[in-house]
């Protein structure tokens, strides 16, 4: 009886630990490419947010909702969360070991949008001579709301269920980002230079999702093979 | 073990003086702001700076409530030390335990009843009627509506029209919107002005419909002696009116969350060109953010 539990814990052991294992050298595939705005930036530019309120905020905090880096050709869109959305199966993917940093600097967030893996720990620092009231407002997630009275001030939390959510600080009104929680590592955030880029990819059929916190959801079918690089843009166009 | 009367007599007279100097206190730890603050704020037992019109009869409200409760106090202590010790238990003399039913007490009773009923009825509803619900004519004052939220005050004016704009939850942008204004759908809205300050005229009536977006606030004009709760789906209209310029504080009044304390804005009190002109800076398009 012993022995049969000793083998069913090692073959068990050893079946999870192929589910969440590390990276098998098939899975090299990448899927990159830019999230185009269409439309009048003009429109679009971003303001300088009023931050009145607290005199240790001194440097100007502009609007973050909408950023259309008009200078690139064709202008793109930032902070627009790229990931997989399906195909991956059943597969289970380990937290990454290095944590997700969320600075609060300049009285904003840094970074604006956030994914981390489920499991991965979140480090909340406050990088500035004020109060910050971090604020995560979860449905599936344990709600997070905590204050971080001195410079410096660090909290570590670890998200466990997929979800995307709203952040928020309950001191300064304007402060606002957004954390995606993946079962995956497959996503990227677009930048200054409106790409993203999905690396170590399994081959396989996938359903690719752009979010953008004001003109919503976009998804494109993507297939790779293995050590491929396949390019997927996604254009966005407000009505 | 027993701890000695005098030492819990000693320990409540102790945390009463704490307890009066909280305000000052108060105001030295509050968050930092641009502007230094006029006015006091309540040094021990004083009341704060009045720059109302209204303020004085509110202020003589509570002189004349804490003159009757002072009488009341000091009253019925002597009564009760004389009590404590015209009955008690000595050599020769029971203690007495039982009531004593005489007229004069019932006279006293009456009497306090008197001054319980003139202060009420005498005092606080004729100046709660004139100080809270006899709203100013619209044509003659000055609009603002008074939007709380944890933890902030917004302050939504009307802009050139006169007449305040379309607003919808669903349009909240915390950062851009806060006041969820529809600039788009209603032309009223396009000149709506949003601040985080409460500016307002001197000299002229005020009136501040208060509501609130998430929990129950409590909108505090302490220089005005206004306080009014700010509930949400409710717009409650309050009024006073400034007589001098100066730069004063609007405070939350109700335990609202664990960041209560930073919901503090200003208050300007301006002449009106002043405040024009605030308006007119107020109103412009939002300045461009370059990185």
């Amino acid at each position: 009886m012993k022995c049969w539990s000793i083998v069913a814990t090692l073959v068990g052991g050893l079946a999870l630990g192929a589910m969440a294992g590390p990276v098998r050298a098939e899975d090299n595939a990448v899927i990159k490419g830019k999230v185009i705005f269409k439309g009048d930036p003009e429109k679009y530019k971003r303001t300088k947010l009023d931050t009145s309120k607290d005199a240790n905020c001194t440097k100007p905090v502009g609007s973050e909702d909408v950023i259309v880096d008009k200078d690139n050709n064709p202008p793109t869109l930032r902070n627009v969360m790229v990931s997989i959305k399906e195909g991956l199966g059943d597969r289970k993917f380990e937290a990454p070991k290095t944590p997700a940093v969320l600075d609060q600097k300049d009285c904003h967030y840094e970074p604006h949008v956030l994914g981390v893996v489920e499991g991965q720990e979140v480090v909340i620092r406050n990088s500035d001579p004020t109060n910050h009231n971090i604020h995560f407002l979860p449905k599936i997630n344990e709600e997070v709301n905590k204050t971080q009275p001195k410079q410096g001030m660090e909290d570590k939390i670890t998200l466990k269920k997929e979800e995307p959510f709203k952040v928020k600080c309950d001191v300064h009104p304007w402060m606002g980002m957004y954390i995606t929680v993946f079962n995956h590592p497959f996503f990227s955030v677009t930048d200054k230079t409106g790409t993203f880029k999905i690396d170590k990819l399994p081959p396989g059929k996938y359903v690719v999702q752009a979010w953008h916190e004001k003109f919503g959801i976009m998804t494109a079918n993507v297939e790779v093979t293995s050590g491929e690089t396949k390019e997927c843009d996604f254009t966005f166009e407000p009505k | 073990m027993q701890v000695k009367k005098s030492w819990i007599l000693l320990a409540v007279i102790a945390a009463a003086l704490v307890a009066s100097a909280a305000p000052a206190w108060a105001q030295a730890v509050a968050p930092k702001t641009t502007v230094p603050i006029d006015g006091e704020y309540g040094r021990f037992f004083s009341l704060p700076t009045d720059v109302s019109k209204n303020g004085h009869r509110i202020d003589n409200l509570i002189h004349w409530t804490h003159a009757f409760m002072a009488v009341l106090f000091v009253g019925w202590g002597i009564f009760f030390v004389y009590c404590l010790m015209r009955f008690r238990q000595r050599p020769g003399h029971q203690a007495h335990y039982e009531l004593v039913h005489a007229k004069p007490s019932k006279y006293l009773e009456v009497a306090v009843l008197i001054v319980e009923i003139v202060l009420l009825a005498g005092f606080s509803v004729p100046i709660w009627a004139s100080v809270k619900n006899d709203l100013p004519p619209a044509d003659k004052a000055f609009r603002v509506r008074v939007v709380a939220e944890q933890f902030a005050w917004n302050f939504h004016y009307p802009g050139p029209d006169g007449q305040f704009g379309r607003t919808d939850p669903k349009l909240v942008d915390t950062a851009t919107n806060p006041l969820g204004l529809d600039r788009e759908g209603d032309p009223h809205a396009k000149d709506d002005i949003f601040a985080l300050e409460l500016h307002i005229p001197v000299n002229q009536p005020v009136i501040c419909d208060i509501s609130s977006k998430d929990v129950i606030h409590s909108f505090f004009l302490p220089v005005m002696r206004v306080k009014q709760d700010a509930l949400p789906g409710m717009r409650i209209p309050v009024w006073f009116e400034a007589v001098q310029t100066g730069t004063y504080e609007v405070a939350c009044a109700q335990l609202c969350g664990n960041n209560h304390y930073s919901m503090r804005a200003l208050m300007y009190i301006q002449p009106a060109t002043d405040l024009e002109a605030w308006l007119r800076e107020k109103g412009k398009p939002p300045e461009e953010f370059v990185e």
